[in-house]
Order: C-alpha cells, then sequence, then structure tokens
C-alpha cells in the first residue's frame, strides 16, 4: 500500500450544504435517508393531464417558478442581496442557499473565502432552460431591438459559477463542468486534484439544476421518464420493473479543503476524498455501454487512486436512475469489478427517494456518501421489490442499515458516456 | 459607495441624485434599469441615449420624452 500523502495534499469535506427534494439541511436529509422518506411530488407540467409525466423530485419551501426574480420566494435565514440575485437563474438560488449552509456548517464566514488565491469554486448545472427560453423570447418578440442586459448570465450553463464566482469573491479558479449527469462528479473530482496538486487550499463544489417543464420535460421526449404516478413504482432503481426515471432539481455544495487547513482551524471533518477516476464510453451520445464497461473502468481507475482494492470498499452509492438500459449497464459493471473479485459490498440507489436532479446528482450522492461515512449508516434501496437478474450478485439492502462504513465508492454516468468514480474514506484522526 | 441594497430604502429619490456614484449602480444596474423602461413601454433606448444619462431626474425626462415622441397624441 501507498504511503499516505501529505496532510496538505489530502482533500477532505469540511461542510455540506443540501437543498434537495428530500431536505433542506443536513439533519433532515440523513433522516429522510435513514427513513426511506422520498421526496417525489405530484406535477402536471403545462397544466396538461395528458402528459405522462405525473412526478418530479421538488424543492421545498422555495418558489423560483417566476421568470421575474422579482417574485422569487427563499427561506428567510438566506439574505440574497438584489445585486447578486439579478443574474441568478432559478436553480442559482438553491445553489446560493446551498453554498451558505455549507460554508456555516463548516465554520467559515463569507470573509474566509474572499479575495484568497487559494480558494476556488467549480461548479456544475445545464443552465436554465426556462431562462434561455424566455429571454429569447422577448429578444424574438422585440425583432432584436431589446434584450434583459442579465439575460446570458442568468441562463448559459456556467450561470452558477459566473455568479457565485462573482459574489463570494472567489480569486483562485472558478469554473463549470458540462459532462450532463456527471457534472457534478468531474467538479469535485477535479477540485480534489487542485488540492492534490497544491494548487488550491480550499474548494467550494456545487451542483444544481431546476425541475421545471423545460428542464424535465424534454427527457420524455427521450423516452427516459418514468410515466408512473406511484413513487414507488416510478423510482425503483435496479427493479425489474423499473421504467424510466423521475426528474429533480435543487442544489447540493461541499466544502473541501487541504486536510492540514481543516486541522488547523478546529473544522469538522466529515470524510476524505481518497480518490477518484474516469472514463468515457465511445458509444452513444445518451445510452450508456450496454455491459458497463466504461463504468467498470472508472471504477477501476477510482480504486486504484484510492489505493484500495474491492474487498475494501464497503459501500457503493450507485448512479442507477431507474432506466432499463443504464441500470442494467451499471450492475454488469458493478459484477465485473466487485463479484467476480470475491467482493460483495452493499450497494444502493439514492436516486429512489430523490429522483434524478441531473447535474446536480454527482456532488449530491457524494454528500450522502459523505453523511454515510460520517453519521454511520448505510443507505438502502428503498423502492427495490423484485431486483433485476441481472443483478445478480450484488448485496441490494432494501432498507437503510446501522453499519458504519469506512470505504465507500460513489458513481455517477452522463451523456456521452462520461463515467466519474470517487473513493471517499472515514476520517479518522 | 452605498452597501449592498437587500433592504431597498423607502424615501423617494430624488432627481439630483447620479445613478452610479450616489445611488451606487454599476453600468450593469444602469442597463437593466434602461431595459426595464424598454420593456415597460416597448420603446429602443441607444447606447449613445444611455451614456448621457447621470442623474435620476435626466432618466425620468429622456423616458418622459421618449414616451411623448412615439405617442404625440398622449
Amino acid at each position: 500500500m501507498n504511503a499516505a500523502p501529505p496532510a496538505a495534499r489530502r482533500p477532505v469535506v469540511t461542510g455540506l450544504g443540501f437543498i434537495t427534494p428530500i431536505g433542506n439541511d443536513r439533519a433532515s436529509v440523513a433522516a429522510a435517508l435513514r427513513e426511506g422518506r422520498h421526496g417525489l411530488a405530484p406535477v402536471e407540467f403545462f397544466a396538461n393531464p395528458a402528459l405522462p409525466v405525473k412526478l418530479v423530485g421538488t424543492v421545498k419551501d422555495f418558489d423560483v417558478s417566476s421568470t421575474s426574480c422579482r417574485d422569487w420566494t427563499w427561506p428567510a435565514r438566506y439574505d440574497i442581496p438584489r445585486e447578486t440575485l439579478r443574474g441568478l437563474a432559478p436553480h442559482g438560488v438553491f445553489a446560493f442557499c446551498a453554498v451558505e449552509q455549507a460554508l456555516a456548517e463548516a465554520g467559515l464566514a463569507a470573509s474566509d473565502v474572499a479575495n484568497l488565491p487559494d480558494t476556488g469554486l467549480f461548479c456544475a448545472s445545464a443552465g436554465s432552460a426556462r431562462q434561455l427560453h424566455f429571454n429569447l423570447g422577448q429578444m424574438d418578440a422585440a425583432r432584436g431591438e431589446r434584450g434583459n442586459p442579465m439575460g446570458v448570465v442568468s441562463s448559459i450553463c456556467g450561470t452558477l459559477n459566473f455568479n457565485l464566482g462573482a459574489h463570494f469573491h472567489i480569486n483562485g479558479a472558478v469554473c463549470g463542468f458540462v459532462s450532463a449527469c456527471a457534472s457534478s462528479s468531474h467538479a469535485l473530482g477535479y477540485a480534489c486534484d487542485e488540492i492534490r496538486l497544491g494548487r488550491l487550499r480550499r474548494v467550494i463544489v456545487v451542483g444544481a439544476e431546476e425541475h421545471n417543464a423545460e428542464t424535465i420535460l424534454p427527457f420524455a421526449a427521450m423516452r427516459a421518464l418514468s410515466a408512473q404516478s406511484e413513487p414507488a413504482l416510478a423510482s425503483c432503481p435496479f427493479d425489474a420493473a423499473r421504467n424510466g426515471f423521475v426528474g429533480a432539481g435543487g442544489a447540493v455544495a461541499l466544502i473541501i479543503e487541504a486536510a492540514d487547513l481543516a486541522q488547523e482551524r478546529g473544522a469538522p471533518i466529515l470524510a476524505e476524498v481518497a480518490g477518484w477516476g474516469q472514463s468515457a464510453d465511445g458509444h452513444s451520445m445518451a445510452m450508456s455501454h450496454p455491459e458497463g464497461a466504461g463504468l467498470r473502468l472508472a471504477m477501476q481507475r477510482a480504486l486504484a487512486d484510492a489505493g484500495v482494492v474491492p474487498a475494501e470498499i464497503d459501500y457503493v452509492n450507485a448512479h442507477a436512475t431507474s432506466t432499463p438500459v443504464g441500470d442494467r449497464a451499471e450492475a454488469l459493471a458493478l459484477r465485473a469489478v466487485f463479484t467476480e473479485a470475491g467482493a460483495h459490498p452493499r450497494v444502493s440507489s439514492t436516486k429512489g427517494l430523490t429522483g434524478h436532479p441531473l447535474s446536480m446528482a454527482g456532488a449530491m450522492e457524494a454528500a450522502f456518501c459523505t453523511l454515510a461515512l460520517a453519521e454511520g449508516f448505510i443507505p438502502g434501496n428503498v423502492h427495490l421489490r423484485t431486483p433485476d437478474q441481472v443483478c445478480e450478485g450484488l448485496d441490494l439492502p432494501r432498507e437503510t442499515l446501522p453499519v458504519a462504513p469506512s470505504l465507500v465508492l460513489n458513481n455517477s454516468s452522463g451523456f456521452g458516456g462520461s463515467n466519474v468514480c470517487h473513493v471517499l474514506r472515514r476520517w479518522a484522526e | 459607495m452605498p452597501r449592498n441594497s437587500a433592504h431597498p430604502r423607502v424615501e423617494p429619490l430624488r432627481d439630483d441624485e447620479r445613478l452610479i456614484e450616489d445611488l451606487g449602480f454599476d453600468s450593469l444596474a444602469v442597463a437593466e434599469t434602461v431595459f426595464f423602461f424598454e420593456d415597460l413601454f416597448k420603446v429602443t433606448i441607444k447606447n449613445a441615449d444611455i451614456l448621457a444619462l447621470h442623474t435620476v431626474g435626466e432618466l425620468c425626462d429622456f423616458v418622459a420624452r421618449r414616451l411623448r415622441e412615439q405617442r404625440p397624441s398622449a
């Protein structure tokens, strides 16, 4: 086994911020994961009952449905100044609050991250399809003669990094990642590399997405969404009867720091990011490689980067979104990496509870893995009734287990075949 | 430069207040305000016109003038 790198080069998680379908703070999210409570709500896009999409994983206690930021509401604990609000996309409000929450949890004030060349911000979202549509509609109606000056920064991919980088005065590095459902996993992986390379000492990682019609409904046109109205039948990763995913939105932020910096200031260390790996399928712009070949390689690379073998992994948080093709590919990849090596980690997909929040998935599930390590539980596959035969050999607990894992693996896969996996380790001083 | 405007002021704006120096507008905020008027009144305001507007009074006079030009009977 390799010697551990010096503390200055070990990335650790010191703060988490959650604005998710299963809760808007750490305690609520942990309780929902332990108790198996989903956050899926009925939806009727366009007020059209003919649509097959009946459920979405929604954020509660926020209203960002208007195309005018003047109408938006959010929980009173967060203060969003007008100068910042004007440039935000709707999901930017989720992200702002998630970052504020994560900083508070990490014991950091805004002044602790501002104007420092060793602090970075890496973000991921698909941008705001709604705002883009609305702004271009205004431009079209005026035949190009008028347009909202905030139109670009409040809508395109990158809106998170533009706005949050400015608001929080980030000087070290600000960057966005665009690999669909692997985006925020890429953000986390590269954030850790910045610390491991000694280029940055602290990085705020953010994944966010909207759950409105413009972001979610186009997936129905791809026949990727479940048409079920019953949550347990709609979002059931690995189940033999799975029939598509349930879209979701929100934001999650992670504060990643060099371990020595966290220790110097007495910060809570929730987990270590021990390694990560990535690969690509090179197969289809939208569908996974049928045998999960790319995900298999990404998992193997992550394990090698962390210096661990399959038998040491206690739990895998699968990407599995409840689609027939995707879940099958992942099951095969997991069998190839673990079962064939005689290893039987617990495996679950928490998307049964949350739905699939697209760009936000990687960061959210890395945060769930962090909670599992810090609080000592393994999330179950809550809506799993009859596992697909392709899962033979995989240990898929139905309920959350009061078992404290030491090493966990987090998987994400996105359009174009991007696969990104992180290994997280329980932090023991 | 005034601090952030999380809590909007309640006193009315005075005509002589300068958008940038007194009210803390940056160039984007000026553009936003202009767009607000453009969208509300369905007028087009050129960049060259905006450069000449420094105070609250000048902005209001400009918009009133444009409206009169577009709706001479009003």
